[in-house]
């Protein structure tokens, strides 16, 4: 018996060391130290009712309510809390959810014992302790005090919560105590009653918050039976669920409708909006610039290049691979460093190494000479460094040429990963790494080119990790910085002398190859330290700027077409053949439907919605007319839209819409260049792609993958079928729908081919189930991706709106704000077309549940164009710069580039002007 | 207009850096300052040429500064103040000294210079004039002979000046349109389906060289042939014009589906209207240059004008669509100096056939006008006339070298 107390006393005051408990909370409940095991005694001398509570972060009531458990076998709930609760992430408090901490601060959880995590959270303010403590609002209600809060939960409920401060903004314990009268009064009792009983009864936590409207709007909620204001927060917000004030039961008036924007022409937003997305968009890069926080690679270094010098050797090789070739000019220091990191760089290529010294002046250079197995070459006359490139060149042994500048490193693996790409195919001439500065930031991943010559290092400045710049891909040109070259692919001289002493050599090198069919690509497993000083070049630099604007107009004197062509960057936008009537749709949805029905009954479902959206040029169309698509074709014409991405439906048992397209096949005079996609999902009566409600379900026997495969081949053989680098390109929308892509891929394959074509180009894209998912195209033995907003992109609305509809449970989305976060984080690692979307809105097909993206404008999706466009230039050439529009005519899901009575020719003009903008025209 | 009072006036600055002390030392041509005179607020073609001479110089990396002479146009357009404001000078300079001015504005010029206490003799100077006929007066030649050396804006212009007996220089002026937000058709209330056809209307003197009338005319043909075409006429008049208006208010008359814009327009403003025309239409009896059309090319806009004059510089038939013509004596007093000179007629019946070709075959027209496009950003480009300003500059500088030497 004795030793159980003792055992005890002990195990409490164990347990009461917990970070959750202050010394001096400690000492105010129990009149003693921590360290005194007369006052634990003395506690547990206190039967169970009566002892006091030691930590503000626990409340009995709530946790006895919850574990009702923890009395019956009497225990002491607070004991069993810092003992037992804790390691289980019980609850203690109605504000403190575990699970809520864990989902946003799931490392800090990982790393540290709960309760150390826990107070780490509450002091740090950046994680919200539940769904019903907002520290982003309870700050802004203390304004400037709050920066002298140690803790903003603790000094809520000991100070805030009795002062009439709320703990979140849709939740007001005062106002819901006065507005159910089974409420206790008092502020706490108030709080921790909604918590534990109003919000799972759906009662309403504040004048802008309703649970009961809100689970009456979004019955899935309600049959998931959670609690209101806790969905809203943890997913809701995030879902664009509306918690708008609805209008009073009464239909809105008349007048209120007839004054919904749309119908008549709006008024165009001018250059302001522009301006501001823009200014926004370039913020966004330059912030994640900042804050990226780079790692300096390790690199050789020496305080005594003689003594270095004379201590380097490099191996001695008979037939070199790679003959590594140096020019420099002074600079010893650079020069002996960079020899250091090819000499103890334990490269397994056999290379050798040229120094080719342009007449340097410092003595200290003459001891290259010396250098066991190096190859200098020494100019009497300085003859810059295109000539001595060139000279240099001349004796070269090596199959391939990395040509180095002296204050280069390669990090280690490069030269190896660069002989490695040439070895792997012949068709490419060069291989460059890519460059980073001493500091770890990146210098760049290939440049770009436009059309008037002039140069863009892609990256620059950016984070080296991101996926973006590391993955393998073609690119226009390289700095000669550090540029590996397949000898047998030059012919003749290195550089066009013509462009001596400096500048655009390399720009011009590269071109010439490509010209001559070579691919030149950007090695991701080689990295290049280089100290490169990138002064911006303003009114004046003298003259070196002018050098380099003067070998930029020789560069576009001398290709014209081809920087102009290489320039281009090809817009398609998806084509939906809806929009005539066939027997399917006769049958479920009634004689002569097509999605025009859908499109003109819309109503707006709030204040300032827009809709119906309703077409102008081209009317209430029937693609069963043949003038239609010769008049879309002409439109996209017009405005430089490069061709149509044709959803192509093949169920199995049947086609669908696809008489409409077939005769846009059958007549070649129809200038109507195509691709088609496989839309590949169930039609359902809800137009969602699921499950349920199905009205033909999609199937994928053998029999359907080959009728599509064959169905695919034929229309590739039209002239006007879309192609890259020669190869028909067919689009998946669904490829998780499969089920098993890669063997999809491969029978498609092996068809084209034995059909005779020199490949298939095969792209899934990123809808549904696959957006977000970053899945690498090659796993499911595709060639690309295309992405597909606003699939899985949309940043809600959730500013307050007035319904016009009664009984509307849909979801809003802000146009602007999702635009930002597509352009978030930019490309990913692997090949993606971009794509872009004017704007979403499906409330034509559901009228009470729609999903909006709203007050997006052609001046806006201008910005955005340019923004997707860069990305094109940046991470594509030729053929597979590619931008995708979702989508040219999706009129029910709002998705629409042909003229509508708002924005008449809007969209259209506003990608052309992007295109003008970004010199691609 | 703005009253004098509420003009920005330019700021003082220190003095100006001077020449080296002596000019054999000199070995960049960026150590020789850079001055261009003339009406860098005008929005009239003087200005333009000017302010297109200005990023042409920046974008070869020199450093211009830039005196406005007269101070007389309203500072108002933001894209000219960004241009012009932080490169102002009060001073000539003693290095090279580049004039846009107009031959009959020399005189007024050069007392101007007096009164602001510059010494006109202090350093090389270059005028560009723009002149528009095949002679170049010579009442104003004796002017320009008072200058180092001669700039010619186009090859038309270099023929006229040797006419008089004056060499040039070859240089030109490029069209290439600074970056920006374009606004949209609607903004101007252009039927957005409709093959816009834009043309640019002086009425403030001598309007038979512009030839307004012969748009109209063109109108007619092509509204007559096809009384349902959906085509439409786009007219910018200049500003500030009394003349226009009675001109404007006839021309709603006999062609009321036609867009006049009247109102003053900022420098991205006409850049738009110009990017928002299918085509851009200048029937002229002659041009100096034919900046309008030139930069409705760099815009891939295709370029409809008189195959005659200063546009022959960058327009082909491969390019742009050049109307037939016949050339005729100048009528009396429909220009001044233009006794015993002539001019163009354009051929309005071509012109609508090339408007009805250029619509019926919609992708013929945009290769012509992509083609035109690119030729202008190669030959026309800042790049492109700023290298070829510069090559002259590090001539003029080598040239002043070696005379100090020689003179030594």
């Amino acid at each position: 018996m004795r030793a159980s107390l003792a055992e005890s006393v002990i195990r409490t005051q164990l347990a009461f060391a917990s970070p959750l408990i202050s010394e001096a909370s400690y000492r105010a409940a129990l009149g003693g130290p921590r360290s005194d095991l007369n006052t634990v005694l003395g506690y547990l001398k206190r039967p169970l009712g009566e002892r006091p509570l030691l930590t503000p972060y626990f409340d009995p009531v709530w946790y006895c309510a919850l574990y009702p458990e923890v009395l019956e076998q009497r225990e002491d709930p607070q004991f069993h809390f810092l003992t037992v609760g804790i390691s289980e992430y019980r609850s203690p408090h109605p504000l403190i959810d575990f699970e809520f901490l864990r989902h946003y601060d799931e490392a800090s959880f990982v790393r540290r014992p709960v309760a150390e995590a826990l107070i780490g959270a509450l002091r740090g303010g950046l994680f919200d302790p539940s769904a019903y403590f907002s520290c982003e609002h309870y700050v802004e209600q203390l304004g400037p005090a709050a920066d002298t809060v140690p803790e903003l939960l603790g000094h809520f409920l000991e100070h805030g919560l009795h002062r009439g401060l709320t703990p979140h903004k849709l939740f007001d314990p005062a106002w819901y105590a006065e507005r159910y009268p089974d409420v206790p009064k008092a502020p706490y009792a108030a709080l921790r009653h909604f918590v534990l009983v109003g919000d799972r009864a759906g009662r309403a936590a504040s004048e802008a918050f309703d649970g009961g409207r809100y689970l009456r709007r979004y019955p899935d909620i309600a049959s998931a039976q959670v609690p209101a204001l806790w969905h809203y927060v943890t997913n809701g917000v995030r879902e664009g669920r509306q918690i708008a004030i609805e209008i009073a039961a009464a239909p809105p008036p008349r007048r209120l409708r007839r004054e919904a924007p749309t119908g008549a022409a709006l008024p165009t937003d001018g250059p302001a909006a522009y301006e501001r997305l823009r200014a926004r968009i370039a913020a966004q890069r330059s912030e994640a610039i900042e804050r990226h926080a780079p790692t300096p690679p390790i690199l050789k270094s020496t305080h005594d290049p003689a003594a270095s010098l004379a201590a380097l050797s490099l191996p001695r090789v008979r037939a070199p691979k790679v003959s590594v070739l140096i020019p420099v000019h002074d600079a010893l220091r650079h020069t002996v460093e960079c020899l250091m990191s090819l000499a103890t760089g334990r490269i397994r290529t056999r290379f050798e190494v040229i120094v080719a010294d342009d007449a340097s002046s410092d003595p200290g250079m003459a001891a290259l000479a010396g250098v066991a197995n190096l190859r200098l070459i020494r100019n009497e006359r300085n003859q810059g460094f295109l000539r001595t490139c060139n000279a240099a060149f001349a004796a070269v042994r090596g199959e391939y040429v990395l040509l180095l500048n002296s204050d280069a490193q390669p990090l280690p693996g490069a030269l190896d990963a660069l002989a490695a790409m040439l070895d792997g195919d012949p068709a490419i001439a060069a291989a460059a790494p890519r460059l980073i500065y001493p500091d770890g930031r990146l210098q760049e991943a290939g440049c770009r080119l436009d059309a008037a010559g002039v140069s863009t290092m892609i990256g620059l400045f950016g984070d080296a990790a991101s996926p973006a710049w590391s993955h393998d891909r073609d690119v226009q040109y390289a700095s000669a910085a550090a540029l590996m070259l397949r000898r047998a692919a030059i012919g003749g001289a290195l550089f066009d002398e013509g462009f001596a002493p400096a500048y655009c050599e390399d720009a011009d090198l590269c071109l010439r190859l490509l010209d001559a069919g070579h691919r030149v690509r950007l090695c991701a497993a080689a990295t290049v330290a280089h100290h490169l000083s990138v002064s911006t070049a303003r009114d004046g630099d003298g003259p070196k700027l002018r050098g380099v604007r003067a070998n930029q107009q020789k560069l576009a004197e001398k290709w014209p077409e081809a920087l102009e062509r290489q320039a281009r960057v090809r817009v398609l936008a998806f084509y939906l053949p809806q929009f005539h009537p066939t027997p399917e749709n006769d049958l479920w949805w009634g004689r002569g439907f097509t999605e025009w029905c859908n499109v003109v009954r819309a109503a707006p479902s709030f204040e300032g919605h827009r809709q119906p959206r309703l077409p102008a040029d081209l009317g209430l169309y029937d693609l069963r007319v043949p003038a239609v698509p010769v008049a879309q074709a002409a439109l996209a014409a017009r405005y430089g839209i490069d061709g149509f991405c044709v959803y192509y439906y093949n169920f199995g048992e049947r086609r669908v819409l696809d008489a409409a397209f077939e005769a846009i096949v059958a007549d070649p005079a129809i200038r109507f260049p195509f691709c088609v996609c496989w839309a590949n999902e169930n039609w359902t009566r809800a137009w969602d792609g699921g499950e349920s409600d199905l009205l033909l379900a999609q199937r994928y026997d053998d029999a359907t993958l080959d009728a599509v495969i064959a169905d695919t081949i034929r229309y590739a053989a039209d002239p006007r079928y879309i192609r890259v680098r020669g190869r028909p390109m067919l689009l998946v929308y669904r490829p998780l729908q499969l089920p098993d892509p890669a063997a999809f891929a491969a029978r498609a394959r092996a068809a084209f081919a034995a059909a005779g074509e020199p490949g298939l180009h095969l792209v899934y894209v990123e809808s549904m189930e696959a957006a977000g998912r970053g899945l690498r195209p090659e796993v499911i033995g595709f060639d690309a991706a295309v992405e597909f907003p606003p699939h899985g992109r949309g940043v809600p609305a959730a500013d307050p709106i007035r319904l016009l509809k009664e009984g509307w449970t849909g979801y809003r989305y802000d146009y602007e704000e999702t635009v930002l976060a597509c352009l978030q984080g930019g490309a990913p690692g692997y090949s993606r077309y971009p794509g872009l979307f004017p704007g979403w809105d499906n409330t034509p097909r559901q009228s009470l549940r729609g999903t909006s993206f709203d007050d997006a404008s052609p001046t806006l999706f201008q910005a955005y164009a340019e923004a997707k466009i860069e990305e094109a230039q940046a991470q594509f050439v030729g053929e597979e710069r590619l931008v995708f529009v979702n989508a040219w005519n999706e009129w029910a899901e709002g998705a629409v580039l042909e003229p509508d009575q708002a924005h008449g020719h809007g969209w259209l003009e506003a990608l052309r002007h992007a295109r003008l903008a970004t010199d691609c025209l | 207009m703005k009253p004098a009072a509420s003009r920005r006036r330019p700021p003082a600055r220190p003095p100006e850096r001077s020449l080296p002390a002596s000019p054999a030392r000199v070995r960049d041509v960026a150590e020789l300052p850079l001055t261009l005179i003339g009406h860098p607020f005008a929005t009239v073609g003087m200005g333009e040429q000017l302010r297109s001479h200005v990023r042409a110089c920046v974008a070869a990396g020199l450093a211009p500064r830039v005196l406005d002479i007269f101070g007389h146009a309203a500072r108002t357009d933001p894209e000219h103040l960004t241009l012009v404001d932080p490169r102002e000078t009060r001073a000539l300079g003693d290095g090279i000294r580049v004039f846009h001015l107009n031959g009959d504005e020399i005189d007024r010029a050069r007392e101007r210079l007096e009164q602001l206490g510059q010494a006109f003799g202090g350093g090389h100077n270059v005028i560009v004039p723009a002149w528009e006929l095949p002679r170049y007066p010579e009442p104003w030649a004796a002017r320009l002979r008072g200058f180092d050396e001669v700039w010619a804006l186009s090859g038309f212009i270099g023929s006229a000046l040797l006419t008089a007996g004056i060499e040039s220089v070859p240089i030109g002026q490029p069209v290439e349109p600074p970056p920006g937000y374009l606004l949209p058709r609607r903004h101007f209330g252009i039927r957005e389906s409709a093959f816009a056809m834009l043309a640019a209307v002086d009425l403030t003197s001598h309007a038979a060289r512009k030839n307004p009338e012969a748009v109209l005319a063109l109108w007619d043909a092509l509204r007559g042939a096809d009384p349902f075409a959906d085509i439409q006429l786009v007219l910018k008049v200049k500003e500030g014009d009394a003349a226009a208006e009675p001109w404007a208010a006839e021309l709603r008359e006999r062609v009321p589906e036609a867009v006049v814009i009247g109102a003053p327009l900022a420098a991205s403003e006409m850049r738009s209207l110009i990017a928002a025309c299918d085509c851009f239409v200048s029937l002229h009896r002659a041009e100096g240059f034919g900046r309008g059309l030139g930069e409705a090319m760099a815009l891939g806009r295709l370029a409809l004008g008189t195959g005659w004059s200063g546009n022959l510089d960058f327009m082909t038939e491969a390019n742009a669509a050049l109307v037939r013509h016949d050339l005729v004596a100048v009528a009396e007093g429909a220009y001044p100096h233009a006794a015993g000179q002539h001019w163009a007629e354009p051929d309005v019946a071509h012109a609508a056939e090339l408007v009805r070709a250029a619509i019926a075959d919609p992708d013929a027209a945009r290769a012509r006008a992509m083609r035109g496009r690119r030729e202008v950003r190669l030959g026309y480009s800042d790049r492109a006339v700023g290298l070829r300003i510069l090559a002259r500059l590090e001539a003029i500088a080598a040239q002043i070298g070696a005379g100090v030497d020689r003179a030594a």
